[in-house]
């Protein structure tokens, strides 16, 4: 594990972070919104500011990885061959179309209604920054990453660090349908990530000497942290599903929703650290060169 | 290691080298000797430079190109000269040579003489002014000689300089002078093999110009390894070359080596301490089957059969007569060796069979599998195997022994005088002079007198780090020299603190090749010369050994019969003449030849002289130097030595004191070999990060012996046996025997907790015992147990 | 574009490194930094027969590998900010004006080639000693070679002399970003997949394991 790891895991975390939470809004809340006519609330502009913060500190984090940060303006350069050099298109893209939004929503608080579409191409270049932030990893010299299960990690992280944190925003403020289907996915997402574990280390089983030491690095020198991200995955389902069932439409009661909610939100972010850091400890070359 | 701070090192070159005019006049003035580096007219405008590589005892003789600016060796290359035919090939200097700018400016040189300040071996020194060095001992020595006399004062063994002006035989001349000083014979690296030689053949001189190699059809390589130690510039080229002129190349080593994998089609593991009995059950398998070459037998050889034994001694055990068990009861067949050496019944009759029917063959014998108990045997055996299949004195063949090279460069050349001590004492022996000189006998190997008047009491350690580092024993041997009232002075003169230096009473810092004059030529083998030019002044307070000997002559009053009124350029000068005296008469003139810049004076060889040609064509009239002037299978002189358990006068598998095969197998099950490392020249080199980098000090073993001990690749392991406890990781490889492990020797001791050391020495494992009949180094015959370690 | 390559004759390598010194020589290399490798590819087993005689099933052999300028450098591809770039001589350079330092050239290079420096912060390989192919000389692992086991030219004359065959056992298959290496291999290689032939050098090629 090096050190320039630890700052690709934040950056990719806290990316992944803000896209899931600008999807989810779009999709769950914003969407609903829309259809129903009511006005878009002000305390939305939390989740912009979060997902807007969490972008910037990802960025902060990328440069820290960089050994020479002073020619970070030449790595949109290569956009014709270069996957990183389109992500960092992309994470330009995205945090300039956020920023936008995230500051409309301030100067021009009444056009929210109107302004969705740019919501919605925000949200779109998020889902285009994790397609393209996965395809950096997918490359033959990386057996260990360069499968569907990469991107559909990614996604899932996304998701579930986007829809738990949503949860807890929307305690005693959001709508009785909008919790429901938040807390089904705060439980329900970890769940198909947990499920696909164990297809994962088969696959990986059968990728020759580079899968074979893959799982012997996961079981040999990462053992505490295999199983705490399993521990933790699985509290984290175990609180949500909780969540759900503390859901009540009287929205007084709501604050009972509190704690699960906060406990959900913790183990899971908890254990998509974990499971990025153990992603990045299977940085192997095939055969070992 | 620690964090290097070459800024340190490069601001006091630079000091030195801006002082350089100033110094020289200084010393010119002060000493009346010129040290005179190479001129700028000399130098070539583009500033690289044709100079050999300090070669300590490398088996190499290579070629530099080194980049001088201001001052500094900036860049190395090697011999680039054009051709690199087979008869004179290009002198590639290897990853010694090319790592040499970071040993040339290592910032732990010695800067200035010292004197030890706490107790003996503590290490605790303090500078020390080269007078006062010098004077103190000067003063010493002549004490030593009034109280005890010369034949206490002892110049060990030390190889860690062969540019012939430098290392120890600068000096040796100067005490000479004093009076003598007790002198020792054989060496670390070939007491058994030099010896074994000439009890078959009357003579080292049984190899061949190695041109010669490409007639070969058939090699076996037998605990040879020139491609990592470099036994000659080129000697692994040479069979790459042999082998693509159609010779099948076998290579015999309990270890994949790297000459195995580059050079081999056919690799054979086998136990170390185990060659004689695989080259008895060869024999046997061609008595029986009648393949050996019975016409050769008949006409050169003695003692292969009854009808051949010397007059007197008819009714001893002939070579058959071992191979039969006719006097043993043990027949010495494919099955008896098996078990012995571990290799297949099938594998040894095939390897019999193919190395007695295939012409010519060469049995080329390394030197490892001497450096053991009765290490005397496999001497005798390969002699006796490459003679009974006709291959000796023909192309192509191979006479094995130690094979010197007819015509051969010259092992010392500076004249020394000679030595009014005519005692001797087997080199490895010096330790046994310290603790009991004085009951020393012949049976311990003392030659010259019947007793030491005095056990040693000074030993003036020149180039060598075998006080301690690279003795049997290691341990052991600090022991004695801890030990102020046995050696009451001891004077360590070295490029760097050496395990052996922290024992010293008093440190004189030498400066490398690159600061001084020298010359080199081929080692064992080769036609050439090297030149090495003063490049730069000395660092710091350094001087070159011979300016060393110099100056204490100076205080000795000896100046003038010391120095002939030359200095390290002038003594150059006139070894090169001597060389072309007595070798090379198509030499060029010295000061020439420093102006051309051509490095190294090359004969390219087209006709190589083989060894006994003319013995073998007609044995009458060319006899050996033997007794019986025939090859002496059977010895009489051995057998008059009445000891034949371990001194047979044919030659024999003994088992040796320390062996799988032994009750202190219960304890120490694995066998521990030290072999040569690429990274190192014996000790020299162990503290360069480039070569620490390519070759970490590692135990090499098998997977199933690791497993065993549930070790992985790089965990920590505890190797030791009663003599003592090394911790080192581990490399798990399958390139060796199982039941054997490799420490590669030459790593300097670290002592660490509980007195472990952590720095992978062998000879905190290995021996002081010797062989019988050469008074050999066994240092090879260790029994260890290994484990995991916990802290 | 002429296009340079080397040919590796591994059926001569014996490993002694001298290559990978030369290099560090020539390029003020500290320790850490390789742009020439030289991988100890090692696999097999020992049987005892009845008798308690060993035999071995060994394979053992060496690659010396530095930078293969390959002629689809995925290192080319990889690089955000173009300064890995195929330069005029047909020699894969990083320009280090414009090197962030991100290493993913690192991760992309089937063979290792591109060094981090930590102390300058930018990614730094092998270039062909450039300089000297300039000159008309070879490059110095090439010219330092102990067994004449390495040569160098374009690869057009390098298959004419030593054939087409640019594979070996482990190396990743070179029709995925087509490195001018022209390989002899090792008898060894042949039996290196059936006895799992691995790198057992990994701690001299590579820092950390």
């Amino acid at each position: 594990m090096e050190g320039k790891d630890w700052s690709l895991i934040a950056f990719t975390l806290l990316m992944q972070l803000s896209a899931g939470l600008i999807v989810i809004y779009d999709l769950f809340l914003l969407f609903p919104l829309f259809r129903s006519k009511v006005e878009i609330p002000w305390r939305f502009q939390w989740i912009l500011l979060i997902a807007l913060a969490a972008a910037i500190l990802g960025i902060s984090a990328s440069l820290m990885h960089l050994g020479n940060p002073l020619n970070m303006f030449k790595s949109a350069s290569n956009l014709a061959h270069s996957w990183l050099s389109r992500e960092i298109a992309s994470v330009l893209l995205y945090t300039l179309l956020l920023g936008l939004v995230t500051l409309l929503h301030f100067i021009m608080p009444s056009a929210g209604r109107s302004l969705k579409w740019l919501v919605d191409f925000t949200a779109i270049a998020g889902l285009v920054l994790i397609f393209v932030m996965s395809r950096i990893y997918m490359i033959p010299t990386r057996p260990v990453w360069n499968s569907i299960f990469t991107p559909a990690g990614f996604y899932l992280t996304a998701i579930i660090l986007g829809a738990s944190l949503l949860l807890l925003f929307q305690i005693q403020k959001g709508s009785f349908a909008s919790q429901k289907i938040l807390a089904i996915l705060t439980f329900g997402v970890p769940l198909i990530q947990l499920a696909l574990l164990p297809f994962f280390m088969s696959w990986l089983g059968q990728q020759g000497s580079a899968g074979s030491e893959g799982l012997h690095v996961l079981l040999n020198y990462h053992l505490a942290a295999f199983y705490s991200r399993l521990i933790l995955l699985l509290l984290g389902i175990g609180c949500g599903l909780w969540a759900f069932l503390t859901i009540r439409s009287d929205l007084t009661q709501d604050r009972f929703l509190f704690i699960p909610a906060l406990l959900a939100w913790c183990f899971l972010f908890a254990s998509q650290i974990l499971d990025r850091y153990l992603f990045y400890a299977q940085n192997l070359s095939p055969e070992g060169f | 290691m620690g964090k290097h701070n070459r800024r340190d090192f490069i601001k006091s070159t630079a000091l030195v080298g801006g002082a350089a005019v100033v110094s020289t006049t200084l010393l010119q003035d002060t000493f009346g000797l010129k040290t005179s580096g190479i001129q700028a007219s000399d130098l070539p405008a583009d500033g690289w430079i044709r100079t050999g590589c300090p070669a300590h005892n490398c088996g190499g003789r290579c070629l530099l190109k080194v980049k001088l600016e201001k001052g500094r060796i900036t860049r190395i290359e090697t011999d680039d000269r054009p051709g690199d035919t087979p008869a004179d090939p290009q002198l590639r200097a290897c990853i010694r040579g090319r790592s040499y700018r970071r040993r040339q400016e290592h910032p732990d040189r010695l800067k200035y003489p010292m004197i030890r300040t706490g107790k003996r071996g503590e290490g605790k020194f303090r500078q020390a002014t080269w007078d006062e060095a010098l004077d103190k001992m000067a003063a010493e020595m002549k004490r030593i000689r009034e109280s005890y006399g010369n034949e206490s004062m002892f110049v060990p063994y030390g190889t860690g300089s062969y540019s012939h002006i430098n290392g120890r035989w600068p000096a040796v001349r100067l005490m000479n002078l004093f009076g003598g000083a007790l002198d020792y014979y054989n060496s670390y690296s070939w007491a058994c093999i030099s010896k074994a030689t000439p009890t078959v053949y009357g003579t080292a001189v049984c190899g061949s110009q190695r041109q010669d190699w490409l007639n070969s059809r058939y090699i076996l390589m037998w605990g040879w390894n020139p491609a990592e130690m470099r036994d000659g510039t080129n000697s692994d080229y040479f069979i790459k070359l042999a082998r693509r002129n159609g010779a099948k190349v076998v290579c015999i080593d309990p270890r994949m080596t790297m000459s195995a994998v580059a050079l081999a089609d056919e690799w054979i593991p086998i136990r170390p301490g185990t060659d004689t009995a695989l080259m008895s059950a060869m024999a046997y398998v061609m008595v029986r089957d009648g393949i050996y070459d019975k016409e050769f037998v008949d006409s050169h050889c003695i003692g292969f059969d009854s009808s051949q034994m010397p007059k007197g001694f008819e009714k001893e055990e002939s070579y058959k007569d071992y191979l039969l068990g006719t006097f043993d009861g043990t027949p010495k067949t494919p099955e008896w060796a098996s078990k012995i050496t571990g290799i297949q019944v099938g594998v040894i009759e095939r390897i019999a069979i193919e190395f007695a029917t295939t012409k010519p063959a060469m049995l080329y014998q390394g030197y490892g599998m001497q450096r053991r108990a009765y290490g005397e045997q496999p001497v005798r055996g390969g002699c006796v195997l490459a003679a009974i299949t006709g291959n000796v004195g023909n192309h192509g063949g191979w006479a094995s022994g130690i094979a010197l090279q007819p015509n051969g460069p010259f092992w010392s050349i500076f004249p020394t005088f000679d030595n009014p001590v005519k005692a001797k004492i087997p080199t490895f022996l010096w330790s046994e002079a310290v603790i009991r000189g004085t009951s020393l006998t012949a049976k311990e190997g003392l030659t010259g007198v019947e007793r030491l008047n005095s056990n040693i009491k000074m030993i003036w350690a020149v180039a060598s780090n075998i006080l301690v580092n690279q003795h049997g024993n290691s341990k052991r041997a600090s022991r004695i020299l801890e030990d102020e009232s046995l050696v009451e002075l001891i004077v360590v003169q070295d490029q760097f603190m050496t395990e052996s230096g922290k024992f010293a009473d008093i440190i004189l810092p030498a400066c490398t090749h690159f600061e001084t004059w020298g010359l080199q030529d081929g080692w064992k083998y080769g036609e050439e010369i090297i030149l090495l030019p003063q490049l730069m002044e000395p660092y710091a307070e350094t001087r070159s050994d011979y300016r060393i000997c110099a100056d204490l002559a100076g205080k000795l009053g000896l100046k003038e019969e010391y120095t002939e009124g030359l200095d390290e350029k002038g003594w150059t000068r006139r070894i090169w003449n001597d060389y072309r005296a007595r070798r090379f008469p198509q030499m060029p003139d010295f000061d020439q030849f420093v102006k051309s810049n051509q490095g190294a004076y090359t004969v390219a060889v087209t006709d190589p002289a083989i060894s006994f040609e003319k013995f073998r064509i007609d044995p009458k009239a060319h006899p050996l130097p033997t007794e019986s002037g025939k090859i002496e299978i059977f010895s009489a002189a051995l057998f008059r030595m009445e000891q034949p358990e371990s001194i047979p006068a044919v030659p024999k598998y003994i088992q040796e004191w320390e062996s799988p095969f032994g009750p202190e197998a219960r304890e120490f099950p694995l066998q521990a070999i030290g072999p040569h490392y690429m990274a190192r020249v014996h000790s020299t080199h162990d503290n360069v990060d480039w070569l620490k980098e390519a070759f970490p000090q590692r135990v090499f073993m098998n997977p199933g012996d690791a497993e065993a001990r549930k070790l992985k690749d790089g965990d920590p392991v505890k190797v030791f046996n009663e003599r003592g406890t090394l911790v080192i990781p581990c490399r798990i490889t399958p390139r060796i025997m199982p039941g054997v492990v490799s420490i590669p020797q030459g790593a300097w001791t670290q002592s660490g907790k509980n007195g472990y050391d952590f720095g992978g020495n062998i000879n905190n494992l290995s021996s002081e015992r010797w062989s019988p009949l050469a008074f050999g180094n066994a240092q090879h015959t260790i029994m260890v147990q290994a484990e995991k370690f916990t802290g | 574009m002429t296009r340079y390559g080397f040919h590796f004759d591994a059926s001569a390598c014996s490993g002694c490194k001298t290559c990978q010194v030369a290099c560090k020589d020539k390029n003020d290399l500290p320790s850490g930094m390789r742009y020439r490798r030289v991988y100890e590819i090692c696999g097999g087993d020992w049987e005892k027969d009845d008798s308690g005689a060993w035999s071995p099933a060994v394979t053992a052999y060496n690659l010396s590998v530095a930078c293969n300028h390959c002629e689809n450098p995925s290192c080319v591809n990889a690089c955000p900010t173009k300064a890995m770039h195929v330069a005029e001589d047909g020699i894969v350079k990083v320009d280090p004006a414009k090197c962030v330092g991100c290493r993913y050239c690192e991760w992309a290079c089937p063979y290792g080639a591109p060094q981090y420096n930590p102390e300058k912060g930018i990614m730094q390989k092998c270039d062909l000693c450039a300089d000297y192919v300039a000159q008309g000389k070879e490059p110095v692992c090439v010219s330092s070679c102990l067994m004449r086991a390495l040569d160098f030219d374009t690869i057009e004359v390098l298959e004419a002399k030593y054939g087409g065959n640019r594979d070996i056992h482990p190396l990743p298959d070179s029709g995925i970003t087509k490195p001018a290496l022209v390989i002899t291999p090792h008898p060894g290689a042949a039996l290196g997949t059936a006895r799992k032939a691995t790198i057992i050098n990994r701690e001299e090629v590579k820092n950390g394991r």
